[in-house]
């Protein structure tokens, strides 16, 4: 899984690309707890050394189908950086998922300005402080710019009414070398996804300053992106692969598995050693104020409100501003193709495909095929200081 | 190769360095100029500021590419991916050449997309015939496995049955012939049925 392998495929095989992050945990785990066996399906899983090469192999047919980031589902419809490949993206995968890791040094200096770093727009204002009476730039490490998690950190920047610049320089980090980055200090804040900022924590390094979940409340972190033409001509086995995810999702929302799923993951064909302190019994993979989870409420719904709202902050940040036309999200995101699979495990799924984002502050009740279902919040961040 | 061709500068970011210098004789001799290899993007937007490369190719499975495609979307000085349209057939091909070898290419300040396309084309023979070699090279180190395996599994069937090299060896070609495997695959089942806990061998597991 960690090359590339024309391994002992028949026509059968469904080829998956995946990226060494936790929420590469649903594809994994469907493959090692067995979901994907009990949906008759033949999966292969390959490891993909960075985003830009799963979305490359997804375009030319190597791969049927990935893990890939919100934004990546359209930009790859788009021709983003790539020629364009049709892909549908029939469910999300995960939801949050990222952090902002302070480097120790910086913390203390945020702690000093008085602002309450527990609010994120005024750990935003702290930062501002800071760099307004620093004379060294201070350096925000980012992993890729076609990301949740840039798009966010952007956001959160904004809330005090910051923006990249002369005094706050974004550096590009693979997220391997993202901790030595933190540690020698090549980079003062790290903006990656999980395990990254629970290992920087673990180690010393540096202290986790703003989450993902704090910005965009609950966003579409991960979704499954399939090629089109593969799911045309697979309808069956679509949905079986669907079910078998959402099962699988549904079982790695439950704390007695996450043993298991550290188990698996330490496995150097996935995360490898590095996930190792992040705990035998499981307790801490997964780091509680990120609140990364995977199926409970509705998470799994790829709500096509989610789509515009993603379209609007990449065309915010002139991500795509050479497009004439919006593409059209209703063929991108499906949540038609999510109800039926939804249904044939009795699961409940929303009538509607829109929601007003950002609305909501507490978890909500919206009307479902069968009865009413439970839907998480899904707040924004709010301007705290302009200065 | 057409004259325009000379004057070209292309940059190579390979953590391979036998197949970088693979790649930039090919392209020296064919009137290309090399402009520094690299193992990996660090510093890449200064050696492009120095070096004014026209295209950079870099290997697909370097972890570095998002790195590199993150930079072309903050800095306009950055190198940007190439973006053949596949409006032409023959182009649309050459992208899926490059993927299946893995090779990306990236342009520098808009050179003209004829003229990156034959750069890709050598770097995806030199690719490709980098592979191939190193598929030989597995598949000898492969066959010298196998006639070892086969040498000491002889060697423990003597001591088991009490017998013959000769007859060791045409009791195994037997088994492999009867269970239709290779004799090497009978082999490292010997060894591990009759090797005991020095026979420690491969850990693979047998499928049958």
């Amino acid at each position: 899984m960690t090359d590339w392998m024309h391994g002992t495929e028949s026509s059968e095989t469904i080829r998956l690309g995946f990226i060494p992050l936790l929420d590469a945990a649903p594809l994994i785990m469907a493959q090692e707890a067995g979901f994907f066996a009990e949906e008759g399906l033949d999966v292969s899983l390959y490891r993909q050394p960075s985003w830009s090469s799963l979305r490359d192999r997804v375009g030319v047919g190597m791969l049927d189908g990935a893990q890939m980031l919100g934004p990546m589902a359209l930009a790859i419809n788009m021709g983003l950086g790539a020629p364009p490949c049709p892909v549908i993206s029939p469910m999300v995968l995960s939801r949050n998922g990222n952090a902002i890791t302070a480097r120790r040094a910086l913390y203390e200096q945020l702690t000093s300005t008085g602002f309450d770093l527990s609010e994120p727009s005024e750990a935003a204002c702290a930062l501002a402080r800071v760099v307004a009476s620093s004379d060294e730039p201070i350096r925000l490490g980012i992993v890729y710019a076609w990301s949740t998690h840039y798009l966010q950190l952007l956001d959160w920047l904004a809330s005090a009414g910051l923006s990249p610049g002369p005094g706050l320089e974004l550096v590009t980090v693979p997220p391997p070398e993202m901790m030595t980055a933190l540690a020698y200090g090549s980079v003062d804040l790290a903006c990656v996804g999980e395990p990254w900022n629970s290992l920087m924590e673990y180690h010393g390094l540096g202290q986790i300053l703003a989450t993902g979940c704090q910005v965009w409340q609950n966003a579409p972190e991960k979704v499954l992106g399939v090629r089109r033409d593969w799911a045309q001509a697979n309808p069956e086995k679509l949905r079986a692969l669907m079910r078998a995810l959402v099962r699988c999702c549904r079982w790695l929302d439950d704390p007695d598995n996450r043993e298991l799923v550290h188990r698996i993951l330490v496995h150097p064909h996935y995360l490898g050693s590095a996930i190792e302190p992040l705990g035998d019994q499981g307790e801490s993979l997964f780091h509680p104020r990120v609140q990364q989870h995977f199926f409970r409420q509705s998470a799994n719904f790829p709500w096509l409100s989610q789509a515009q709202w993603l379209l609007s902050r990449m065309r915010l940040r002139n991500q795509g501003e050479q497009l004439l036309e919006t593409p059209d999200l209703d063929s991108i995101f499906r949540p038609d193709l999510y109800r039926k699979v939804a249904e044939s495990l009795s699961l409940d799924a929303p009538i509607m495909d829109y929601k007003d984002e950002g609305e909501h502050r507490q978890p909500f009740v919206v009307e479902g095929v069968r009865g009413q279902v439970e839907v998480a919040p899904d707040a924004l961040i709010a301007t705290a200081c302009q200065d | 190769m057409s004259a325009d061709q000379s004057g070209v500068r292309v940059m190579l970011v390979d953590n391979e360095p036998e197949r970088a210098a693979m790649v930039c004789d090919a392209l020296t001799s064919e009137g290309y100029e090399v402009v520094g290899q690299r193992s990996s993007t660090r510093g890449l937007v200064a050696a492009v500021a120095q070096e004014e490369p026209d295209v950079v190719i870099i290997d697909m499975d370097s972890p570095d590419r998002d790195t590199l495609e993150s930079m072309s979307a903050l800095n306009e000085h950055a190198p940007r991916p190439v973006v053949f349209f596949a409006s032409d057939d023959s182009d649309s091909h050459t992208i899926q050449q490059a993927v299946n070898a893995g090779v990306s290419a990236y342009i520098v300040d808009g050179l003209e997309q004829h003229r990156v396309k034959p750069i890709v084309e050598v770097a995806v023979a030199r690719f490709e015939a980098f592979q191939s070699l190193r598929h030989q090279l597995e598949e000898t180190r492969t066959a010298l496995e196998e006639r070892k395996d086969i040498e000491r599994a002889k060697g423990l069937v003597m001591k088991q049955n009490n017998c013959s090299e000769d007859e060791a060896f045409h009791s195994m070609r037997k088994l492999a012939m009867d269970r239709n495997q290779k004799l090497s695959e009978v082999a490292r089942q010997l060894i591990e049925v009759l090797g005991g806990a020095e026979g420690a061998g491969s850990p693979e597991a047998m499928d049958d």
